[in-house]
């Protein structure tokens, strides 16, 4: 009598262990380009609430030139439903040289959370004073 | 004499219970791989289309002195003190086109549409200088639709 040679039991799990290993790691791969393409958009949206402040202040100084910069803004905006926290902060600053004399410095920060962490995105531009 | 040892009737089922699992895994791994291609590949184009959006209407504005809003999804760009015209950026047919009077540039050279956000119109200016946009980037590919809102806004005369 001759017996054919099945799979072991052995054989059986290793070959279940690396199937689903290369599924599990695959699977995490996926999900995890997802996630950076997601967050990269998050950014480019977080960058257009940003500039929107700053295009503000630089409205706001031509509008009030002989008044520092003062912007009224949403602080909360939700875009593709992500919860964006908005802050402005308008800075004098002395350039140091004669010629330039002191300008604004106009920083803003948009902040959200993603997948459980604290993301923020800082846009920082200088606005010269307009003489009075 | 051979004896040809066949399967039990547990061991079929064991196996067809792993085969249909592992063809059920590889199956929706494959999908999930070919669905999140095709959703980078829609959000990338959602995000060039913002950025084309961005710098083409960035430059337009900042060139100009004066801003109106002339009539829904249309404004004029004005070279001096809001007398002469010198370009207009449109929204017509799910795109927004700028010109400058010499050429006309379509913002989203792709299949992406643009639209409102919700009743909430494209384009508005204050004080003749502040144009602000309100749009939301559609892109749909077969059956995976990606739509980004976005929002910013561009400043004449800097």
């Amino acid at each position: 009598m001759r017996n054919k040679r099945a799979f072991t039991l052995i054989e059986v799990i290793v070959s279940i262990t690396t199937i689903v290993s290369i599924i599990g790691v695959g699977s995490m791969l996926v999900s995890s380009y997802n996630t950076t393409v997601q967050s990269n958009q998050a950014s480019i949206v977080a960058s257009g609430l940003a500039q929107e402040l700053l295009t503000e202040s630089y409205a706001n100084r031509n509008k009030k030139p002989e008044s520092p910069i003062s912007v009224t803004f949403d602080k909360r905006v939700t875009l593709n439903n992500i919860a964006y926290a908005r802050e402005l902060y308008i800075d004098s600053v002395e350039s140091g040289t004669q010629q330039s004399g002191s300008y604004w410095q106009a920083t803003a920060k948009v902040k959200w959370s993603e997948a459980g962490k604290d993301r923020e995105v800082v846009l920082i531009t200088n606005i010269s004073k307009l003489s009075k | 004499m051979t004896r040809h040892k066949g399967f039990t009737l547990l061991e079929l089922l064991i196996s067809s219970t792993l085969f249909a699992a592992t063809m059920i895994g590889v199956i929706a791994l494959v999908t999930a791989v070919v669905s999140s291609m095709s959703d980078a590949l829609a959000v990338r184009e959602v995000n060039a289309t913002i950025r084309n959006i961005n710098s083409k209407t960035m430059e337009l504005v900042a060139s100009a002195k004066c801003v109106k809003v002339d009539g829904e999804g249309s404004v004029l760009l004005y070279s001096d003190k809001c007398d002469t015209v010198s370009g207009k950026i449109v929204y017509s047919n799910k795109n927004i086109i700028v010109s400058n009077l010499k050429d006309e540039t379509a913002l989203d050279p792709s299949d992406v549409e643009i639209g409102k956000i919700g009743n909430n119109p494209i384009f508005t200016v204050s004080d003749n200088n502040l144009l602000k946009i309100n749009i939301d980037i559609k892109k749909s590919n077969g059956k995976i639709y990606k739509s980004v809102q976005y929002r910013t806004s561009y400043i004449a005369g800097t």
